[in-house]
């Protein structure tokens, strides 16, 4: 069995810090099944603005939050299939935020994951994975995914 | 029809070693030489895994992945009280 897995930023953000639903989300990762882990280069910004948040408010130290950041970056410009944010995305996304009633970040989401179906048609299963329902629910309604995971 | 070959050094391999391993993928017989002399051949896995990154590679915006470790437990928590990591993001999504 093949499959894609594409990840929204809060459940990659579980992945490096532990939390609620951290081990839920490392498994989905880390199964062998898994060909390739997609999400877009929004997601970069968006952890990143965690852990400076996180160092700013004092919940981590600087130099906690420095090797979060490197750990991260290694495994976001390695281990991830990442999708550029270019320009017909970010128009086709304001208008599916429109259509789907979602933020304008979760539309960026939700049309990267949808611009690798040609790909997803040679596994066995592409699952979108977010926690938050309302994305949950619009990436439903694409019919795109076989599966999502909220 | 015989397959298209292309040798490339250990340097030149080290310098995108992602874009060979595509070279590979798309069925060029890649061979890697050290100090002149045919060492190393790239063959692509044949479970259809490479069929798919190659496909993903092969949309616009795609950098796609180069390796697949396991990731670790993450060891770290935020402390004292407040959003979680996740939280975070969707509070700043708003």
């Amino acid at each position: 069995m093949k499959k894609l897995i594409y990840l929204d930023s809060c459940v990659i953000a579980k992945l490096f810090l532990l939390e609620d639903r951290s081990d839920e989300a490392l498994a989905l990762v880390n199964d062998p099944a898994v060909v390739s882990i997609l999400t877009s280069d929004l997601s970069f910004v968006e952890v990143c603005g965690v852990f400076s948040r996180a160092v700013a408010q004092g919940r981590i130290t600087r130099l906690q939050g420095q090797a979060l950041l490197e750990k991260f970056r290694e495994w976001f410009l390695t281990s991830t299939t990442h999708i550029a944010v270019r320009l017909e995305q970010i128009t086709q996304a304001g208008a599916t935020a429109i259509d789907a009633g979602i933020r304008g970040a979760d539309a960026l989401h939700l049309v990267a994951a949808t611009s690798a179906q040609s790909a997803a048609s040679l596994v066995d299963a592409f699952v979108f994975v977010t926690y938050d329902l309302k994305l949950a629910r619009a990436a439903m309604d694409t019919g795109a995914f076989t599966a999502v995971v909220n | 029809m015989k397959a298209e070959q292309q040798t490339y050094t250990v340097k030149e391999f080290s310098v995108n070693p992602s874009r060979v391993i595509h070279r590979a993928l798309q069925g060029v017989e890649v061979t890697i030489s050290l100090r002149g002399v045919p060492a190393v051949r790239l063959v692509p896995v044949q479970d259809g895994s490479d069929q798919v990154l190659l496909k993903l590679g092969a949309i616009p915006g795609f950098q796609v992945a180069q390796t697949s470790p396991k990731l670790a437990r993450p060891t770290l928590r935020l402390s004292g009280t407040g959003p979680t990591a996740a939280e975070m993001i969707l509070e700043d999504r708003r």
